[in-house]
């Protein structure tokens, strides 16, 4: 079945990149427990994608955690998943010298608890390197990352100061928020105390890192994916404006993707506005519409070019081209290295040729 | 050096690289410039990897409902296509193909 090879192709490119940017993280001095929990957690999310069969990667996490004791590998993450334990050994014995689990991480993220016990284990070496700025005691540093993964159940003494002293230090910590909480740990917590006292929602979320694009052409696109009203009222430029703001909009998607945080040069920040004041979360919205009025035209020229776009499965191949031909209303194409994504399967192709009419 | 497309980061395997380094950047683990660096080795070794390991063949046909060439990206949505890749054979309503030049544009 094609589809098999994809898995192997799959784990053999996981195992290239993690081994290839081994010698970048020591060069950062990160850490080689991060570089394992990466290809851990990289391999844990293709295999509940699944989108091929990975021989010699685990199925799940329920399973995963079982597996050290029990040996019970996979050879194929859904066929094979409720098969008796008998079954799976025999064929399974190969896999067990290539899957080593991390011994000392937290087995998943989905488990806060242990992680924030976990991660200061090693924390003190990887985060000396990569917090230089921030008071250097390893008990404080353990205790940001501690707050980071499990952050409601630290009851921190930071946290627990009165609340005008974070007010004033809104004011001084904000040019640091952009360092993405690498560079000085005070604003690590800060907002985590805005949610709280002040400003509940989603996107007052403590600027814990991501990558930073500075914005110099409008207004944030990535607003649309905070949760907001569809209202379609604007601002009034100049109301509740800051001080033009040389920081960075710290900003946290929570579904698993890409964290992206904006500088934004044009105009007032209407999170940091957030940030000080939850009471302006109706004019958050307000800007929030701006911004899905733009993205929504995006979204319908997809629409309407994928024929309404109801279905939410989709088929995709991506690829490279070699020729594209047309005689009359006959196309003709030949593609190359191609990703083809069907009814959730993987399939991977080196050479495609493809025939059809307009 | 070569460049590689930055395409295949949005196919499964590079969507969950991505949530990956998402995750360890948002625990303070990582820095964005790393986990750049990480992406740009995957950009290298899916690249490699699609064109030195793989040798499935594909072929398929369908009716041509939208094309487009944008920036050397070519756009195509097929109807009822089918596709034939090693004796199998898939078929689905519709299909969304994105493609880049193989001739990258620093090359001749």
């Amino acid at each position: 079945m094609a589809n098999k090879t994809t898995g192997i192709i799959y784990q053999h490119v996981i195992n290239e990149v993690i081994s290839a940017i081994q010698g970048e993280f020591e060069d950062h001095g990160v850490d080689e427990a991060v570089l394992q929990e990466l290809q851990r957690s990289w391999e844990a999310k293709l295999i509940e994608s699944r989108v091929a069969e990975f021989p010699g990667m685990i199925a799940d996490d329920e399973e995963e955690t079982a597996a050290p004791a029990s040996a019970a590998y996979y050879e194929a993450p859904a066929s094979s998943h409720r098969a008796s334990a008998a079954d799976k050994q025999a064929p399974v014995t190969p896999y067990d010298q290539e899957y080593q689990p991390p011994p000392s991480l937290p087995t998943a993220d989905d488990d806060a608890t242990a992680a924030a016990s976990a991660l200061p284990s090693y924390n003190p070496h990887t985060l000396g390197q990569v917090m230089p700025g921030g008071p250097s005691s390893a008990a404080h540093l353990a205790n940001i990352v501690s707050s980071a993964t499990a952050a409601e159940q630290q009851q921190h003494s930071h946290q627990s100061q009165p609340l005008p002293q974070q007010q004033q230090q809104h004011h001084n910590h904000q040019p640091l928020q952009g360092e993405g909480g690498f560079g000085q740990p005070q604003p690590y917590y800060q907002p985590r105390q805005a949610p709280g006292s002040a400003a509940p929602g989603p996107s007052n979320h403590p600027p814990v890192g991501g990558h930073q694009f500075p914005q110099h052409d409008g207004a944030d696109d990535d607003e649309v994916d905070d949760d907001s009203g569809p209202s379609t009222v604007a601002v009034p430029a100049g109301h509740q404006r800051r001080q033009p703001k040389p920081s960075s909009v710290p900003r946290q998607r929570t579904a698993g993707t890409l964290t992206l945080t904006f500088t934004q040069v044009d105009g007032e920040d209407e999170d940091a506005e957030e940030d000080e004041d939850g009471a302006l979360a109706a004019e958050e919205n307000d800007e929030d519409a701006i911004n899905s009025d733009l993205d929504d035209s995006d979204e319908e020229d997809v629409q309407n070019e994928e024929g309404g776009g109801a279905e939410d499965t989709e088929h995709i191949i991506l690829c490279q081209y070699d020729k594209v031909s047309r005689q009359k209303n006959r196309w003709k194409c030949v593609l190359k290295d191609g990703i083809l994504l069907i009814d959730g399967k993987d399939y991977l192709f080196h050479k495609g040729t493809g025939e059809f009419e307009w | 050096m070569t460049q590689y497309y930055e395409l295949y980061r949005s196919s499964s395997i590079g969507a969950a690289l991505m949530d990956s380094l998402d995750e360890l950047i948002s625990e303070g683990l990582l820095t964005p410039q790393l986990a750049m660096r990480v992406l740009a080795q995957f950009d290298k070794s899916i690249s490699d990897a699609l064109s030195n390991k793989v040798k499935n063949r594909l072929t398929f046909k369908g009716n041509l409902h939208t094309y487009r060439l944008c920036d050397e990206v070519w756009t195509f949505i097929l109807r009822n296509p089918s596709f034939k890749l090693e004796d199998e054979i898939l078929t689905v309503d519709k299909i969304k193909i994105v493609a880049c030049n193989a001739r990258k544009p620093g090359e001749a």
